[in-house]
């Protein structure tokens, strides 16, 4: 056996762990998601399986072999091919994709422009060298620690609308009016709002510490010379400290957007309390769908979903790119 | 004179390091308080209405300290739902999970970053694709090819093992890139010269240097996996295979009325993680840092 050979065969053995799991559960997922969203199908129920955890929704199981071409004739091909997707979007009674996609859009804009500059905030002041910085770090990032369940059912005590401890603050205060009838979390025009706050409460010292990292890693002889031209320590911040982690706020960004495009699980918890709004969001829809006999269209939100996300991370990564004057390229060098 | 001392004072200025502004110190000390107390509110009301009575949580004692530690609130979390298997089956999953990505991604490492080959760039690129790629893609295409081959049925754990490892494993391969780079390239080369192959390399001197690696990873991978509830809640249909995310959320849906129990089943669900977090918090916050600073 020739050297080459055995070397080729070596990449191979030390890749096929990792190969084997990413072709199974990330590339052929993604080709199979994108080949089902072109077609109608229902779930057939086979099995006495039951999602104990949503009584409502559909128990049953799945039988992709039930697939049938979509049957309309006014259409274009193309018009016939996107079906489902239009269908989303046009078909507000079902689906409502819009609705779901403004939603999500709305959790993005509000994570990035409240959540991280709250979390730049605090990162700065820490950065100072403030007396216990390693205290109050560490504590801010407990949140992070807890499981968005457990985040759910936290606040979902916190929101209550008969014994919520926010009821119980602004009774003290003399205006629980404000609050509407069904509590935060049960009023169409708060709910979202209602979910974005633990949202905050959560990811803020994730953000904060990614970004606190940056900031520590400004190196001192940086920022005493800048203090010796006489600038104060907020230009040193917004002159120095900024433009300098630049690349970490670009992550932020990334993972702020892309994880308010994905979010479930606390909303998931949110919509299983008692209330009757319906938190529609891409994620929230594309299980109740994939699950509930509408497949085509389930799979539909998860193409768009990948489709978004990448989206987003290219432009973002544009956008950093752009404005980045000197470091742009060095930094694309260094990846 | 007056005119003397005044271009005396502003060049003395240019050359002198502004002092910190007292007010300002304050602000920031006062803002830094502010979110520590926004912060620890929610798990200070969590902790002390899980060890009350209805009672005092409804009206008597909303925000105070609990008048009767009800300690039976635990015992009563405990016995209602099925905390104590619920933990297990937690522990069983991340712990296979973590050593399969550790494998996997500290084997793709060496293949893409100590062994010179064409598309080795290109193919670790298309693994960093898998940070970015939603998780909920794979959750239908996997379910239904798990529920044909009978793996939803016959082995719960492993049909959540695969894509937990799957989805930790391209933070877990460019964590450990950045460790790897570290290590310099001549201990290969000397160990080549002393006769080791590619794979005697691997095992003898590049796995016993990624120590730190593994350490991390190990962490960032753990926190994925144990507050996982998407895959979770529906893949896993037998009680005796729920994770403890699935486990709080039935409980907290089952039991509306004992606020006192719920907040118990939480704070159980909770506190390990507290308790872990108390002592290793540097290496923690460091597992979060590593993968987003170096990418």
């Amino acid at each position: 056996m020739s050297k080459n050979t055995t070397k080729r065969i070596n990449i191979f053995l030390f890749l096929l762990p990792a190969l084997f799991l990413f072709v199974a559960i990330l590339v052929v997922p993604i080709v199979s998601s994108v080949y089902y969203s072109f077609f109608n199908f229902s779930m057939i129920d086979a099995s006495d399986k039951t999602f104990v955890l949503d009584e409502k929704e559909d128990t049953s199981t799945v039988v992709g072999d039930a697939l049938t071409a979509k049957e309309t004739d006014d259409r274009s091909f193309f018009g016939k091919l996107f079906e489902n997707y239009i269908e989303l979007f046009e078909n507000k009674n079902l689906y409502d994709m819009g609705k779901a996609l403004k939603n999500a859009f709305i959790l993005a804009a509000l994570s990035v422009f409240i959540q991280l500059p709250l979390s730049l905030g605090l990162a700065l002041m820490l950065g100072r060298g403030i007396k216990g910085e390693r205290l109050y770090l560490s504590v801010y990032f407990v949140p992070v620690l807890i499981s968005s369940v457990v985040i759910g059912a936290l606040w979902s005590k916190i929101y209550d609308p008969s014994h919520g401890v926010i009821l119980f603050i602004l009774e003290k205060l003399g205006c629980a009016d404000i609050l509407p009838a069904k509590g935060l979390l049960g009023d169409d025009s708060t709910a979202l709002l209602a979910v974005f706050i633990p949202t905050i409460w959560q990811y803020v010292g994730y953000h904060m510490l990614l970004m606190y990292a940056g900031v520590k890693s400004v190196s001192p002889e940086l920022r005493e010379a800048a203090k010796l031209d006489g600038a104060t320590d907020g230009q040193v911040d917004r002159y120095v400290v900024i433009p300098s982690i630049k690349q970490i706020i670009k992550v932020s960004v990334i993972f702020a957007i892309t994880g308010s495009l994905k979010s479930y699980d606390l909303i998931k918890i949110f919509a299983r309390s008692k209330y009757d709004v319906p938190y529609n969001v891409p994620s929230l829809m594309l299980v109740k769908n994939v699950f509930g006999g509408h497949g085509g269209e389930g799979n539909a939100i998860a193409v768009m979903l990948i489709i978004l996300c990448f989206a987003f991370a290219i432009l973002i990564n544009w956008i950093f790119k752009e404005r980045d004057i000197y470091g742009g390229k060095k930094h694309s060098k260094q990846q | 004179m007056a005119e003397k001392s005044i271009l005396n004072n502003s060049n003395l200025e240019m050359y002198q390091v502004k002092k910190t502004n007292k007010f300002v110190t304050v602000l920031i000390y006062i803002g830094l308080i502010i979110w520590l107390i926004i912060d620890l509110f929610p798990i200070y009301y969590l902790i002390t209405f899980s060890l009350k009575s209805n009672d005092e949580i409804f009206g008597s004692n909303v925000l105070g300290l609990p008048r009767d530690w009800l300690f039976s609130n635990y015992s009563e979390a405990m016995s209602r739902g099925n905390m104590p298997r619920n933990f297990l089956n937690s522990i069983i999953v991340s712990g296979a999970t973590i050593i399969i990505v550790l494998v996997a991604a500290i084997m793709a490492t060496y293949a893409l970053t100590r062994i010179n080959w064409r598309g080795s760039k290109l193919m670790n690129s298309i693994f960093m694709l898998g940070i970015t790629i939603p998780i909920h893609v794979a959750l239908f295409p996997v379910y239904s090819t798990f529920t044909k081959i009978g793996m939803l049925k016959n082995m719960p754990y492993t049909s959540l093992i695969i894509p937990y490892a799957a989805f930790g494993l391209s933070m877990a391969i460019m964590i450990s890139t950045g460790f790897m780079n570290d290590i310099p390239k001549e201990l290969d080369e000397a160990a080549n010269i002393d006769g080791c192959g590619t794979w005697g390399i691997f095992i003898r001197v590049i796995f016993p240097l990624m120590r730190p690696a593994l350490a991390t990873i190990g962490i960032y991978t753990f926190l994925q996996c144990w507050n996982e509830f998407m895959f979770a809640s529906i893949f896993i249909n037998d009680s005796a295979h729920k994770t403890l995310p699935v486990g709080i959320a039935e409980l907290q849906g089952r039991t509306t009325t004992d606020w006192g129990v719920v907040g118990a089943g939480l704070a159980i669900a909770t506190l390990p993680m507290l308790i872990i977090y108390v002592f290793l918090s540097r290496r923690i916050q460091e597992s979060f840092m590593v993968g987003a600073v170096k990418g």
